[in-house]
């Protein structure tokens, strides 16, 4: 029996070692699904909403540097608010960059299988959370700006994530989300605009 | 007036005339001379690409039609030492240096007198173009070699990775194979390890491939040079014969590839069926190995006139080689306190390398 109705996606290339977390992870009683590159994995989440990402940088087509694998934790970021990412990966000198961009752990290769149940679990935990934070109305957003850059960029930021997030919650109703967020829905189109916020295919039964 | 000045005013005008007309006439033709023989070291400097030692050979043809009667050049090239002299050579002479970490080359040119005035001016110039052309090539060169050095660092990059890998799915699956209990998951454990294992043996390969061309930096330990030898010329299929033996603690892989790139090179460059002859000779200071193989007149003069390029990285004379065996021997052989000579003998090709004696125990004959 699964432990919840959220999804683990696995993202490395390497197949024996994608197999092998998943195992781990389904004995677990998780659900989980995999990835083998950057387009699977973009594909998969453009269609399901994941609790947990457990994503290694060395991606195709340059799986030697951790630039594919920043891309794609980027880009999980921009689309997928509110999913929380392990980086578990072989690259050295990537810590600061991945937790930077957002991840939620970083786990250097090799680990045990142990060391990724426990951040699995952690994960399951802070996602559990704030899913009951938004139950109550509360919004939890991340915020990354250089403090010099001044107030209105962090005002934008904040304004941005907040707006990103309720839209992706409400799967892009505009009624919704403008009741959510108190607005009237031709504020929510121009915000929408301002920020370049497309609305993404996704299905909400897998949450 | 004019028509009152006197004959020899206008006599005197002419003459300056004339004479600054004469001055810059022959001040044109030296410029004319000197660009001509500038454009032609560059020619010289793209038809020999960029090879410094070939450069410093055919620019002497340059160099003296700008003044110069003749050059001498001390070379440090890689290791070898040489003297090369073109011309003659008289007291009067101008030196430049040029050096890196493993080259150094003392230019000397000479004149009959002390050159002044625009001769000296105009020889400077083509001096300067020469010995920049010079510390360009040498500058090409060094930058071929770290990239070479940084690519090999790049490989040992993704071989880690590749080994990080490995080492995660074993440690991942013994932890499945602890754990798997019920039928299920022994079923699932099997259906997991028939889609991975093919992909795991793929890359173990690889790695292996991968680390048997390089050199792992390894713990020092005592070796029998005799026995390191033996095991590192019997798969090159070379009538061989080794005397002497000492015992040495130093990494065993690096030793290994640097006297294994010694005798490739016996492999490669002078295949024969003359036996290789290994003889070790310990003395308080230094553990002396003379590697000599009989060859052609041929080959012997060849080897005798590229004497100096033989440790020079990515010079060959061989379609298959990189030119890359020696100096990679030489290099590991300084970075262990030794060195390694070319010994040019009648009729013989022959190395002697040279390693501080680390134990200072010995033992003759085997």
């Amino acid at each position: 029996m699964p432990i919840d109705d959220f999804h683990i996606l696995i993202i490395d290339d390497d197949p024996a070692i994608n197999t092998m977390i998943a195992l781990v992870l389904q004995d677990q009683g998780y659900h989980v699904e995999n990835a083998y590159s950057t387009e699977q994995a973009q594909q998969y989440l453009t269609a399901h909403r994941c609790a947990i990402v457990i994503l290694d940088l060395g991606l195709p087509p340059d799986e030697h540097t951790p630039d594919q694998g920043f891309g794609l934790l980027n880009w999980i970021q921009a689309h997928q608010t509110g999913c929380h990412i392990i980086v578990l990966t072989g690259q050295l000198d990537t810590a600061y960059e991945s937790i930077k961009l957002g991840a939620f752990d970083y786990l250097n290769k090799p680990v045990e299988a142990s060391a990724i149940v426990n951040s699995v679990k952690r994960a399951r935990l802070f996602y559990q959370q704030q899913q009951k934070m938004k139950n109550a109305g509360i919004h939890a957003v991340r915020l990354q700006s250089e403090l010099g850059s001044g107030i209105k960029n962090i005002r934008n930021q904040a304004e941005e994530s907040i707006i990103r997030l309720v839209l992706q919650d409400c799967d892009y109703n505009i009624h919704e989300a403008a009741r959510r967020l108190g607005l009237k829905r031709e504020n929510v189109y121009y915000l929408m605009k301002k920020y370049n916020l497309e609305r993404q295919v996704m299905t909400t039964d897998d949450l | 007036m004019i028509s009152e000045l006197n004959p020899s005013w206008f006599l005197l005008l002419s003459l300056v005339g004339l004479v600054i007309l004469f001055v810059f006439g022959y001040l044109k033709n030296q410029s004319y001379q000197l660009s001509r023989n500038i454009a032609a070291l560059y020619q010289l400097n793209k038809t020999v690409k960029q090879d410094t030692l070939n450069f410093i050979d055919q620019a002497w043809h340059y160099l003296n039609a700008t003044g110069f009667v003749g050059y001498r050049v001390e070379l440090n090239w890689y290791g070898s030492k040489q003297t090369r002299d073109y011309g003659i050579l008289t007291e009067i002479f101008d030196t430049e240096t040029v050096s890196d970490d493993e080259i150094e080359l003392c230019f000397y040119f000479y004149s009959k007198t002390p050159l002044k005035g625009e001769k000296r001016y105009f020889s400077n110039l083509l001096k300067r173009a020469f010995i920049q052309l010079v510390e360009q090539n040498i500058q090409t060169k060094i930058n071929q070699v770290l990239s070479t050095q940084a690519g090999l660092q790049r490989t040992q990059v993704f071989q880690q990775h590749d080994l990080k890998n490995l080492i995660q799915f074993i440690a991942l699956l013994n932890t499945q194979v602890n754990t798997s209990q019920t039928p299920q998951q022994v079923e699932r454990l099997m259906h997991s390890l028939k889609l991975s294992l093919p992909s795991v043996k793929q890359r173990a390969e690889r790695l292996l491939q991968k680390s048997s061309m390089q050199t792992d930096i390894m713990p020092t330990n005592q070796a029998h040079l005799a026995n390191l030898l033996d095991t590192l010329v019997k798969p090159l299929f070379i009538p061989y014969q080794i005397h002497g033996d000492a015992t040495v603690a130093y990494s065993e892989n690096q030793l290994s590839e640097s006297l294994y790139n010694v005798i490739a090179n016996f492999r490669d460059h002078n295949p024969s069926q003359n036996t290789l002859i290994i003889e070790i000779k310990p003395d308080n200071e230094y553990v002396k190995i003379r590697f000599e193989q009989l060859t052609s007149p041929e080959k012997q003069a060849q080897l005798e006139q590229n004497a100096t390029r033989l440790f020079e990285p990515f010079w060959t004379n061989s379609e298959s080689g990189m030119g890359l065996g020696l100096y990679i021997a030489r290099k590991t052989l300084k970075q262990l306190g030794g060195d390694i000579a070319f010994i040019p003998q009648n009729q013989t090709i022959g190395f002697e390398v040279s390693l501080p004696n680390t134990t200072k125990s010995t033992t003759n004959a085997i």
